[in-house]
Order: C-alpha cells, then structure tokens, then sequence
C-alpha cells in the first residue's frame, strides 16, 4: 500500500486536477461560444498549462491552499472517524468536499464575494470542484489499510 | 594611451552632467498629508483643488492648505473592497455653471448584496455641493466590490466619457453589448444619451455604450486632437494601453496578455481580427492608476508626454509619444508607493495622490519647494 504521505499528495493532485480541468473547459467553452479558434492541441496545451500555472504560477500558489485545506479536513476527519466511528470513506469524503467548500464558497466571502478561481463563478463549477474534494477524500480514504477494519 | 583615457573621462563627464541636469529639473515637495485613500483631484484655480477620498469624503484645498470640513452634500457611497468614492471632474464650463461630477460605488437600495457605478452631478455653491442628481447607474447589478473603472473625461463636443469595469465575476459580459461591464459609455452633460453613439441602431444593446471588451479601465485622458487615450488594469500581466475609438472592441477576456490571478490562461489567444491591440502593455502588470497628458508650461521637455501612475510597485511610467506611439518609458517618482492618481495643474506641476489611508498629494515642479 501507498504511504500516508503519498496517498495524501495524490489526494491534493487530484482535488487540483479536478479544479484545473474545470477551470479550463469552463474557459474554453465560453471562448468557442465566442466563435474563438479553439483547436485539440489549444485545448491540450491550456489543460496543461492550467494544471502547472494553477499548481505553481499563481498570486498564491492554489495547490498550497488546497494542501492545507485537506491536511486540515483529514486530520480532523481522522478524529472524528476514530472517535465515532464514522465509516472511513463517507468520512474522508466529506472532508474533502468541506475543504473545497471553505475554498471556493466561504473563502471569496473574505475577499468581497471575488471568486479567484474562474472556474468557481458559477453554482454548477462550485459543485464539480466539491465533488474534487470527495473524490480525494474517497481516494485517500480506499488507498489506506489502517482504517480498513471500520468499513 | 593618455589621450584614450581622457576622451572616455571626457564622455563619461558629459553623460554625468546629462543625467544630473534630467534628474535635477525638477523637485517635489509634500502639499497635505493625511489623507484616506486619495483618488482623484480636480482644480478650480491653481490656488483651489478638490480631491476625493475613497472612504466617501470630497477634500478642499486652498492655498496648500487642506480644509478641515469636507465639502457638505456628497452622497453617502459604499466603501468596500476597491470601491467608494472615485473620481471627480469639473464640467468644461464649470466657471458658469458650478457642475462637478463624482463616480463611486453604491449600494442598492432594493437588493441589499447588490452595488453598482453610480454617477451624479451637482453644483458646488461654497464648501457644498447641491442639486445633486444622480446621471448614471451601472446595470445590472454586481455582488463584488471591485473593477469599477469609474473615470470621467469629457469630449470636445459637450459629451462625457465614462470607465466602467467588469466587475471581475463577470468579465465574459464585457464582450456583450446588453450590460455595463466592462465598457466605455458616452452620455450628454446631463446623462442622456447622444445621438451618434455608435450602437444607437444595434439590437439589444445598450445605447450608451461607446466602446467593449475592457478590463478596468483607470486610465482616460484625450488629446487636443481628439485622440481618446485609455488603460485598463490587467490580470496578472497584460495591463494595456489603448486609442479608443467608437464602436470598437477591444478584445477583453477573449483575448489578453495576462493570466489569471490563480495561474490559470484566461484566454490562450493575443490577438483576433475584429479586436483592437493596445498600443502597449505591460507583463509583468504595473497597476496602473490614472493618466496625464502633459500640455503645461512648466515642463517644456514633456509636453506630449503621457504620464501613466502606478500601483504596483509604486511609481509614476513617463511615455514619450510619437504619431500616438509609446517611444520611450522612464520610470520616475518611485521614491513616493502606491500613486493612486495624477493630474496636472493649472501652473504646469505635476500632482501626485500616494495611496493609502495616510495618503498624501505630492507636487512636482520645477521652481523651488
């Protein structure tokens, strides 16, 4: 089995992927609605270039927001399946869809409602980049064998 | 050997004297200090100058002096994030009629977590501004507090230009001709529409609207011979310099130098036929504030000069201009941060406004301080 660190970069290269991805094709698909030349190898080369610029090339760093918004959830979840015993993947799951919650909901509410994650702008991008948060919650929690007695 | 060595001496002493006799033409000195957030100054006389602060207050100042009581009958304006009250201009023939204008942010009186650029004009009369009306408001609503625009210039012809920003949520609507965000708007001196502006006859779109596909738009200044010179603020990167003209697009988001503040491509695209190119711009971004185009006595050497203010990281890009192409840039007056606005006196000196909630106007002239 994977490590705990490992499991959990892959969790936060997930929820990043999820958010990249979205970003992108929420971008493009308004470009081609303005008739914009939007070939596979523009569409290729910006979900790329999003992974990297959003991971490293922001104001701030969105991969280390998101890092520190899961170390947070699944250290807590952590607890809380323990101590109740919460099955493991709902859990984790939950951890992850509340960090990117404070992320992309609770967070903009300190910067005057701005949403620095274009992809966030709309209802419909907040929930896909929440569902990016379960899904690495359920990755983190299936790939661990610590807590496997409790599903 | 000797005579090598005395010639480079030589051209090393001229150059030295060059540069001191650029850096010593002019001098600055602090007028008033503690100021909120300065924004934008106008002058009534070389002697009188108003100024707004950000946080809802019109500033007088006489004679150098800053007037303790803010001018009466300024309407109450919502100061939050990068809004409140922003600029101030005097109608071209304020002398007869008294007519000053201000933009600021406002919060809705129906819809509480909506605000808009709002517009009005009134007459100063003494210390107070009266038969205040409000001329324009920005439609539809927007939720953030930020990318206002919210500059006024006026034409040769009578008619006003105002900024409006895209509000940042919503920058894909600066390519839609139905709202405010993101546009150029041309009005009459009372708010009513002309009727040349370039999409009178379009369906669906707003007919105040005189140009598109902008950013934040804080810098408007136009030449003598017309000429409409804007900047606009970029995302990370791609602060642009434009000519404006009537009905054009100028490309915002669908195309742009800059990405976005998360590191993400906005747009993956620089340049579409239909689209205007900024005449310059600037990656990485210099925040810029406010624009002068330099016509006074004063400073013979920069007439024709654009002064752009900055805010990142605080200074003022001088722009020597040629057939209404950038030539040169000097970056001057770094010394001072974050310079929210310039404006050119009635004498010729240059007046800085350095942001922040201790602002200060500093003036550049060329006699002693």
């Amino acid at each position: 089995m994977l490590s705990i660190s490992s499991r959990f970069l892959v969790s936060v290269i997930i929820a990043m992927g999820v958010m990249a991805v979205q970003t992108s094709m929420s971008n493009l698909f308004w470009l081609l609605s303005v008739d914009m030349p939007i070939s596979l190898v523009v569409f290729i080369s910006t979900l790329l270039s999003d992974l990297i610029g959003m991971s490293f090339n922001g104001e701030v760093p969105i991969i280390g927001v998101v890092l520190v918004g899961l170390l947070i959830a699944f250290v807590v979840a952590h607890f809380v399946i323990k101590y109740t015993g919460l099955a493991r993947v709902p859990g984790y799951m939950f951890a992850g869809a509340a960090a990117l919650f404070a992320i992309v909901v609770l967070m903009p509410l300190a910067f005057y409602n701005l949403d620095l994650i274009a992809g966030a702008r709309t209802f419909i991008g907040k929930c896909c980049l929440i569902t990016g948060g379960a899904l690495s919650g359920y990755f983190f929690a299936v790939t661990g064998d610590e807590g496997r007695a409790h599903d | 050997m000797i005579k090598s060595i005395s010639y480079w001496l030589c051209c090393g002493f001229m150059i030295g004297a060059v540069v001191a006799a650029e850096t010593s033409d002019y001098q600055t000195k602090v007028v008033v200090k503690g100021l909120d957030n300065p924004w934008s100054i106008a002058f009534i006389s070389n002697n009188d100058w108003l100024v707004t602060e950000r946080s809802g207050a019109l500033r007088r100042i006489i004679n150098g002096q800053l007037d303790v009581n803010p001018v009466a009958g300024v309407p109450d304006v919502l100061y939050a994030g990068q809004g409140g009250l922003s600029e101030i201009f005097l109608h071209p023939k304020f002398d007869v009629n008294r007519f000053v204008y201000l933009s600021f942010s406002a919060a809705d009186t129906t819809d509480r977590k909506g605000n808009a650029l709002v517009i009005v004009r009134g007459r100063l009369q003494g210390n107070k501004l009266s038969d205040v009306t409000t001329i324009f408001k920005s439609d539809p609503l927007r939720k953030t507090a930020a990318h206002y625009g919210a500059r006024i210039q006026f034409l040769a012809d009578g008619t006003m230009l105002i900024t409006s920003g895209d509000g940042f949520n919503y920058r894909e609507q600066a390519q839609s001709l139905d709202n405010h965000f993101g546009k150029l708007l041309r009005l009459n001196d009372d708010g009513s529409i002309p009727s040349d502006n370039p999409f009178l006859s379009t369906p669906g779109a707003l007919p105040e609207i005189w140009s598109y596909g902008h950013r934040n738009p804080q810098g408007l200044i136009i030449a003598k011979d017309g000429t409409v010179f804007e900047h606009e603020h970029g995302p990370k990167g791609g602060d642009e310099l434009n000519i404006i003209q009537p009905g054009k697009n100028y490309g915002w988001p669908a195309i742009t130098y800059g990405v976005d503040y998360s590191g993400a491509t906005i747009s993956p695209f620089t340049d579409k036929p239909g689209m205007e190119q900024p005449i310059k711009y600037w990656v990485p971004s210099i925040a810029p504030s406010d624009m002068v185009l330099y016509q006074g006595a004063m400073f013979p050497q920069w007439v024709g000069s654009l002064f752009v203010s900055a805010l990142v990281p605080g200074d003022v890009r001088r722009l020597a201009m040629s057939e209404n192409k950038v030539i040169s840039e000097d970056i001057m007056f770094s010394e001072f941060g974050r310079i929210r606005s310039i404006a050119e006196a009635p004498d010729g000196s240059l007046i800085l406004a350095v942001d922040g909630n201790e602002g200060s106007l500093i003036r550049v002239s060329a006699d002693s301080p």
